[in-house]
């Protein structure tokens, strides 16, 4: 399959159809359209732009903003140390415990999915935040991909802060066409179960993905039902350094549900996914993991959280360094970033979503 | 846009500064005691020891895979094993030895399958370690696809001389250390240990490398030259991962005869049983090396008469 073809053709299916429901007019600029769709730092793996959003960028005449290189440069360095250390380190132990699963244990194999949570966040959040800020040096704004999805608080806010560029997609292309939440409980059953199935058949055809997607789908329903998939919009512990306990608790279990979906996202079949959760959960969850040089990766993974935790309530974790430090602290940060992507930068491993 | 291009020129010359510092900064500590600094003593071994001799060449499947003493004891030729580590190179190991080949010296080459593919040949971080931890001016002696493999990992080695505890807090390691070798140039710190765990060899899967076998037979030539006789063989290779990889061990066995080497065994002799492996796919513990040291005697006597 060509590279990135889900992204760009959702991004020129937005287009189309905006266009047919008279949100757009139909440009009649076909270089503008033709850099819209294959604008070249988000073609391959997002984010999905609006033509709403990106397109009218084209038509404008655009001048050098000092702030915003800046802010490009920065986000781009975020992006390299998530990618190039954090991803691709975990990757690296996620490789080895995923294909060599019957010969670890319980415990081995949670650190297994661990790993892999972060690698596909690192992964994928590090291309976003590549994609953006290169753009920022050229003056273009794009939406926001991630936003701290690990923090949240239930599996609503999860999906409000994941791949927002594809769930907004869904949102406004396929879950309020059919109705959305406005109709009865089965309507609403039946909706929720086909936006998460559509969203996990858009990253392949392997029934692994589907099972993801309803296993997500059966996560988030409880919280629709209840009509509690509002609860928590704003950003968790805004303004204090530590969560509270309720949040804390809150976080951790939203955490272990998506570390769970993950093992179906990233098993080779469903027959793997199951023996792996089935590993996971007998007598050698509670032996002591094999662990031999993990120590390095695991961290720079608490580094890495700590930094994001510090950063959540921007737009990328280190996007307010520019308000809180004077200029010699800044620098001294950035080298500390590019001297921990020399040292540790892990074998380079293809983006993961490039093959979507 | 010129304070922003001043900003970014001034951060780069800063980091730049950094690298080179930390470039050229004297091996440290923790290197001094790594198993790639044993160079030093492999390359003592080839100025000094006496004829005759049989070189070993090759990467850690040498090192952690024979036993010299048996091989003195059986065919009375003064040993030498330069192996070290696969990842310096097949290109540089051969490279090496040859500055110091005296005539009628026998070269034993082992290379593993793995120099028969993708770019592993021309090395990698090792060789940049080895290289400018002990002189870094020898770095203008390797060629451009060495410099293209090594040139990925200067800030890595730059940025790692900054490491506090490259200095400070570190043990020596009891098997990857460069004091792991006897006087033959043996890694035996890990005779008396039990095996440990580790994964079998994935499949290779980049694609057959033809410039190894050039560079073999370049390398041929300039021992004849000098006065020395070739001979390869192959790799002592744990079965689990043999198994996985018999096509692209197929491949090297076919092109090493079609290209008329002297060759010791066949693949399928060196392929050793699982429990004989210390921990990787290419280390032996100490009863699989005596188990391939008899294997390799008996191939070289039948090769050699000797």
């Amino acid at each position: 399959m060509p590279v990135g073809i889900s992204f760009y053709t959702f991004q020129t299916l937005s287009y189309s159809i905006d266009v047919y429901n008279r949100k757009l007019e139909p440009t009649k600029d076909f270089i503008a359209f033709a850099a819209f769709v294959s604008f070249f730092p988000q073609l391959v793996a997002g984010p999905i732009e609006r033509a709403t959003h990106l397109l009218p960028q084209f038509y404008k005449k655009r001048t050098f903003e000092y702030n915003k290189a800046v802010d490009g440069l920065r986000q781009i360095l975020w992006g390299l140390f998530k990618k190039m250390v954090i991803a691709d380190n975990a990757a690296q132990i996620a490789n080895e415990i995923f294909n060599n699963s019957a010969d670890y244990s319980g415990s081995t194999l949670v650190l297994g999915a661990l790993f892999f949570t972060f690698q596909i966040y690192g992964d994928f959040s590090g291309y976003s935040d590549i994609a953006i800020g290169t753009s920022r040096l050229f003056g273009f704004d794009l939406m926001q991909n991630f936003n701290f999805p690990y923090f949240s608080r239930d599996i609503a806010e999860f999906w409000r802060r994941w791949h927002i560029s594809l769930s907004t997609w869904f949102r406004d292309y396929l879950y309020i066409p059919l109705g959305g939440s406005r109709g009865g409980i089965w309507m609403k059953i039946q909706n929720t179960f086909i936006i998460f199935i559509v969203s996990g058949f858009w990253h392949g055809a392997n029934w692994t993905f589907i099972i993801w997607g309803i296993l997500n789908a059966i996560y988030f329903l409880p919280l629709l039902l209840l009509n509690k998939n509002r609860a928590n919009t704003n950003t968790v512990a805004e303004g204090r350094y530590l969560p509270s306990l309720r949040e804390f608790f809150q976080m951790g279990i939203t955490f272990t549900l998506t570390v769970l979906a993950w093992v179906f996202f990233r098993a080779e079949n469903i027959g793997h996914a199951l023996s792996y959760l089935s590993t996971i959960f007998s007598k050698s969850l509670f032996t002591i993991p094999y662990h031999s040089g993990m120590k390095t990766p695991i961290l720079l993974v608490l580094f890495f959280i700590l930094i994001e935790w510090l950063g959540r309530e921007n737009k990328f974790a280190i996007e307010n360094l520019k308000n809180k430090f004077n200029p010699a602290i800044r620098w001294s940060f950035y080298l500390i970033i590019i001297i921990l992507i020399g040292l540790y930068k892990g074998e380079s491993q293809e983006f993961i979503y490039f093959q979507f | 846009m010129k304070n922003f291009l001043i900003k970014t020129s001034l951060f780069s010359l800063l980091l730049l500064l950094i690298i080179v510092v930390g470039f050229i900064l004297p091996v440290t500590p923790r290197a001094s005691k790594s198993l790639l600094y044993a160079k030093i003593q492999k390359d003592s071994l080839l100025k000094n020891i006496d004829n005759p001799r049989i070189i070993f060449v090759g990467g850690s499947n040498l090192s952690f895979g024979i036993n010299s003493q048996m091989i003195k004891d059986s065919i009375q030729l003064n040993p030498i094993n330069t192996g070290i580590q696969a990842s310096i190179g097949l290109q540089y190991m051969m490279d090496n030895t040859l500055k110091y080949i005296k005539e009628d010296d026998v070269i034993i080459l082992a290379p593993e399958y793995d120099h028969f593919y993708g770019r592993f040949v021309f090395g990698s971080e090792a060789l940049l370690r080895t290289i400018a931890d002990i002189d870094y001016f020898d770095l203008i002696d390797l060629n451009t696809e060495q410099i293209k493999n090594t040139s990925n990992y200067i800030l890595k080695y730059s940025f790692s001389k900054l490491k506090p505890t490259e200095y400070f807090g570190f043990e020596e390691s009891d098997v990857y250390s460069v004091n792991s070798f006897n006087k033959y140039g043996d890694a035996y710190g890990h005779w008396n240990m039990q095996q440990q765990k580790f994964s079998a060899h994935d499949e290779i899967l980049e694609e057959y490398n033809p410039n190894t076998i050039k560079l073999i037979n370049d390398f041929r030539i300039e021992l004849e030259k000098k006065g020395a006789i070739l001979f390869i063989t192959y790799p002592s290779f744990q079965s689990t991962s043999y198994n996985k990889n018999v096509k692209q061990i197929e491949r090297v066995e076919k092109e090493l005869i079609k290209n008329n080497f002297n060759i010791l065994g066949t693949p399928e002799r060196y392929k050793m049983p699982d429990t004989m492996m210390f921990n990787t796919p290419y280390h032996l513990l100490k009863k699989g090396v005596e188990y391939r040291t008899e294997l390799l005697i008996e191939d070289i006597q039948e090769s050699t008469k000797l």
